[in-house]
């Protein structure tokens, strides 16, 4: 696992070590099933609080892409769809910067979304349409 | 030259060694006395004696027996340094013990009296000569071997001024584990059961083998830390300052380091779990640190950034 951080830069050091791991999740660099190192030596190595990564963590885990359990640490999620999930998250996060450098507000932002959801049918799942055949 | 072929000129003059002795032997057979003379005295007069077929079978067995080991031997070794001194070693004992063995034969042959064969001693000069100049034959037949290609330079990782990084993983060996735990359980099987002062070694000895079952490799600003996963001590530590490279590298414990752990050789040191992907690290003392682990290419090329931007501070 690889952690790269900018101290001077205006996203905060939890968030950036939280990208670190969910880039590695969305490339398969992270495999499932893989431990993080402990939030203290993350913390050493990187010259950083502990909170901060532990705020990094937690962030992670409140986005399902790995389990924090006492005494055995971070775990990457052997859940199906993590690696989609993280490659949405990180989508997500890269159009939101383009829309704050063009200077939208958020609620021209979340109004583009909304109509681009809505012009957008559902479509069917795989498996669930079963009644129709 | 590949292990193929230094195998087989390893194999190659004891084959030889090996017919011409049978076919000497056996073309003479009829000429030799029954006992005949295998061993002489500084003097030159034979002083101990063998049937003829133990003299047959015993010259067959040793000639075959050094060349299956000095193959096999050759094979193990593989491209390491020492491949081409155990062939050439190899060659030379071929000559040094296939000539008097045959010579023996010789020298027995139309004799009445095993105790009348006399060996002039000018013949160990002519063997240990022999031996020494077929050994340096195949030494220079054999080249240095495929020079170590000069790498391309290992990739350095671009950092930006006040970047903070770090690169960390876990390998755990199995194989050291399941064995630790086989220990650890015959200790408590010999402390519940047999005589109490022989369970207590292994039981102490296995969890010591477990907790250095996985180590944790840790590339940071200080530089790179190995240590095992659940004790703080003892720790390998080589800070950024004394880096010159890092390298990720292919690595055959048995063949380079004689084994898996922590190997010592000279100006290198090894912490080998299992065999394949390593991170190799050169000190500016010279010494090489070969470590497995998986992912080894990001490792190297973080180290490299580091030591970059170390020097570019520092200078």
């Amino acid at each position: 696992m690889l952690f790269r951080v900018l101290p001077g830069s205006p996203v905060p050091l939890g968030e950036q070590i939280a990208a670190c791991v969910r880039g590695a999740i969305a490339d398969g660099t992270a495999a499932p099933g893989e431990r993080l190192p402990p939030a203290r030596e993350v913390a050493e190595s990187l010259g950083v609080n502990v909170h901060t990564v532990l705020r990094g963590y937690q962030r992670l885990r409140d986005e399902s892409l790995i389990e924090l359990r006492r005494g055995r640490g971070a775990v990457i999620t052997a859940a199906p769809g993590a690696a989609g999930q993280a490659r949405l998250t990180e989508a997500v996060h890269g159009i939101i910067g383009q829309a704050r450098e063009l200077g939208l507000t958020d609620e021209e932002f979340l109004a583009l979304v909304h109509h681009g959801l809505a012009s957008t049918p559902v479509p069917a799942r795989p498996g669930s349409g079963g009644a129709a055949h | 030259m590949t292990a193929i072929r230094r195998g087989t000129l390893a194999a190659v003059p004891y084959a030889v060694a090996t017919a011409a002795y049978a076919g000497v032997f056996l073309a003479n057979e009829d000429r030799l006395p029954g006992r005949i003379a295998t061993h002489f005295s500084t003097g030159g007069g034979a002083d101990d004696y063998m049937s003829r077929d133990g003299a047959l079978w015993f010259g067959c067995a040793l000639l075959v027996g050094l060349g299956l080991l000095f193959t096999v031997l050759t094979l193990v070794s593989k491209e390491s340094a020492g491949s081409r001194l155990n062939t050439a070693v190899g060659v030379g004992t071929a000559v040094t013990v296939g000539y008097p063995l045959i010579l023996t034969v010789l020298l027995n042959t139309d004799v009445q009296d095993p105790a009348d064969v006399h060996l002039p001693l000018w013949h160990v000069a002519v063997l240990l000569v022999a031996g020494l100049a077929t050994g340096a034959l195949a030494w220079w037949l054999m080249g240095p071997g495929p020079r170590p290609e000069p790498a391309p330079p290992a990739p350095s990782l671009p950092l930006a001024e006040g970047e903070a990084v770090a690169w960390s993983r876990t390998m755990m060996s199995r194989v050291l584990l399941i064995t630790a735990g086989a220990v650890t359980l015959v200790g408590a099987v010999t402390l519940v059961f047999g005589p109490w002062q022989a369970g207590l070694a292994p039981l102490v000895l296995g969890p010591v083998c477990a907790a250095f079952a996985g180590v944790r490799v840790t590339v940071d600003r200080r530089g790179l830390t190995v240590t095992s996963t659940v004790l703080p001590r003892p720790r390998l530590a080589l800070p950024l300052g004394s880096i010159v490279g890092a390298d990720s590298v292919e690595v055959d414990p048995v063949g380079e380091f004689g084994g898996w752990g922590y190997r010592i050789r000279p100006n290198r040191r090894g912490v080998l779990l299992r065999s394949g992907e390593a991170l190799s690290v050169r000190t500016a003392k010279g010494r090489e640190y070969v470590v497995t682990i998986d992912d080894s290419t990001t490792a190297a090329a973080l180290l490299n950034g580091l030591t970059d931007r170390h020097a570019r501070e520092h200078h």
